[in-house]
């Protein structure tokens, strides 16, 4: 079997798929801990179905108006930083319940790729099909996607060093950190914004439904053992990076999606960390 | 900056969405003041401190802190907040809480450096929580969480700490712990306590005052029912706790006011 696998890792495609579910896994990661401490689970759910609706958009614009370079995922990274501006802005806040603005976008994004696609005239234009999009197709991933993914993580993980200060006073103290003279409103703009790209390099890997899964699971076990911000990052990362590689090699072997395996594999090492955690912390 | 004053209101109202919470408050804290200011759930305690911590901008009077805008002199004010507000899950050291507290006035590029650790350790050991530097903040008591957030607020070297509900969430023997430490700080630097606990806080206090949309005050260190019943609007009855070591100053010998021990 290991000598089988050796065999399959040599494929190009199969190295491009590896390369973007480590890419995926760490910058997953590492965000996806702000995600689990700010509590924004649920909208980073939100914004994944949002960019649903900037997928079908893209092909629609493909097809009506011959826009070529409209990639589908220019149309994701569209869509989901607007909805991140969107859930950090006061002035949504103010006026809707923060739970029912995401309820609300979630299923609009998702009705409105439904019925984009719909109108695209498949003869002209390759539609991916709605399942790969929602369970994510890491076989299918391009060359120049890999490119694009390797850029955003590397970009992410630049940023996040830079501000990581700032973003733990932010994330831990937001009135402190309006005392000590931060700019909040532009830091939870960013932090928005780079939880959105995450989730779009996240969807090209397991797709859009299995997102939260990878954003939640690593940082929650991460949590149960570690006592400070940045090895509660790292250890994510991880813990991401090795379920990942199993998850994708398991897939191989057994010849199913990588994506729902991925997930399972996380969940498999959350039970038994559920119940030894914080005893050590 | 000798002649001015740490904190100066003057003719101050303020308050959210255009409804003023404080009407007209005129206040100054010296550089030797240890002051209470008590009122209602309600009454503007809060907004007040906003104010002077340039989170919410006047709508009439001004507010001066070292003679300055309040968004002008942060390092000059350390704040401790009501206690309880974060995430009991969130993977932070006691030391990194402190630490924190290092971060006005620095730019996005400017680290924390030796002079920052060496400050942290110090404002730890002011409040005796040193021994607790490395531990997840999780893992404390109610009261060592409260002696850590002023260690945040210390480690700025302020001249001014501004306390909000300081001992909501401790029991009674930590509350005399925590007056007794800033009894100890007000030596050097100005303490503002603002609380709704009318109790323990006046056996300590060099001035107290009450707000309940206006500011009662007569600059003197004890409460009287008039002016109690004024901010409350309702009568009042002065008992002071029994089994309390520490003196009290409540006591100003208003003939309406029964003294029970």
């Amino acid at each position: 079997m290991i000598g089988e696998l050796a065999g399959l890792f040599s494929f190009p495609f199969v190295q491009r798929m590896l390369i973007a579910g480590l890419l995926a896994s760490v910058v997953g990661g590492v965000l996806g801990t702000y995600v689990v401490i700010n509590r924004v689970v649920v909208m980073s759910g939100g914004i994944a179905h949002i960019t649903f609706g900037g997928i079908g958009l893209a092909y629609l614009l493909q097809d009506k108006l011959d826009w070529g370079w409209m990639d589908p995922m220019l149309g994701a990274i569209v869509f989901a930083l607007a909805s991140g501006a969107v859930f950090s802005s006061d002035f949504v806040q103010n006026r809707v319940r923060q739970d029912s603005t995401v309820g609300l976008l979630w299923v609009m994004g998702m009705a409105a790729g439904m019925l984009f696609m719909n109108f695209v005239d498949k003869t002209r234009i390759t539609v991916q099909d709605p399942a790969s999009i929602l369970f994510g197709n890491i076989l299918l991933i391009e060359p120049l996607h890999l490119y694009v993914l390797a850029g955003l993580t590397v970009g992410i993980i630049a940023i996040v060093i830079i501000f990581f200060r700032d973003l733990k006073i932010l994330t831990f103290d937001e009135e402190f950190a309006r005392v000590s003279g931060l700019n909040v409103g532009r830091l939870n703009l960013l932090l928005f914004s780079l939880i959105a790209l995450t989730v779009v390099i996240l969807i090209k890997v397991v797709g859009v439904i299995l997102v939260i899964a990878m954003l939640t699971i690593p940082p929650t076990i991460a949590n149960l053992f570690c006592k400070k911000l940045s090895t509660t990052a790292a250890v994510s990362a991880i813990i991401g990076v090795v379920t990942t590689f199993i998850g994708i090699s398991s897939s191989l072997v057994f010849d199913t999606p990588p994506g729902p395996m991925i997930v399972l594999w996380m969940g498999g090492v959350f039970v038994p960390s559920f119940l030894i955690g914080r005893k050590f912390a | 900056m000798s002649g001015l004053a740490p904190i100066e209101i003057s003719g101050l109202t303020a308050g959210y969405n255009d409804n003023p919470v404080i009407k007209n408050v005129d206040f100054t804290v010296e550089r030797t003041d240890f002051v209470g200011i008590i009122g209602p759930n309600g009454g503007g305690k809060t907004t007040l401190l906003k104010s002077v911590l340039g989170l919410i901008e006047p709508m009439a009077g001004e507010v001066k802190v070292f003679g300055k805008r309040p968004g002008e002199t942060r390092e000059k004010i350390g704040y401790v907040p009501q206690y309880a507000t974060f995430d009991e899950d969130y993977p932070i050291t006691v030391k990194e809480v402190v630490r924190m507290g290092r971060r006005a006035g620095k730019s996005l590029f400017q680290g924390y450096g030796p002079q920052d650790e060496r400050r942290t350790i110090l404002a730890l050991e002011d409040v005796e929580m040193v021994g607790y530097s490395d531990e997840p903040i999780s893992e404390l008591s109610g009261g060592q969480k409260q002696r850590v957030f002023i260690a945040r607020a210390l480690v700025s070297d302020p001249d001014i700490l501004l306390l909000d509900e300081p001992t909501a969430s401790v029991d009674q023997k930590l509350e005399k712990g925590i007056y007794s430490l800033l009894n100890d700080l007000n030596e050097d630097i100005a303490i503002v306590v603002v609380t709704h606990d009318i109790g323990v806080i006046s056996a300590y206090v060099t001035k107290i005052a009450c707000l309940s949309q206006k500011m009662f005050t007569h600059n003197e260190p004890y409460l009287d029912a008039d002016m109690l019943e004024e901010a409350y609007q309702c009568p009042v009855e002065l008992i002071t706790r029994a089994g309390e070591e520490v003196p009290h100053r409540v006591l100003s010998g208003h003939e309406d006011v029964e003294e029970k021990r």
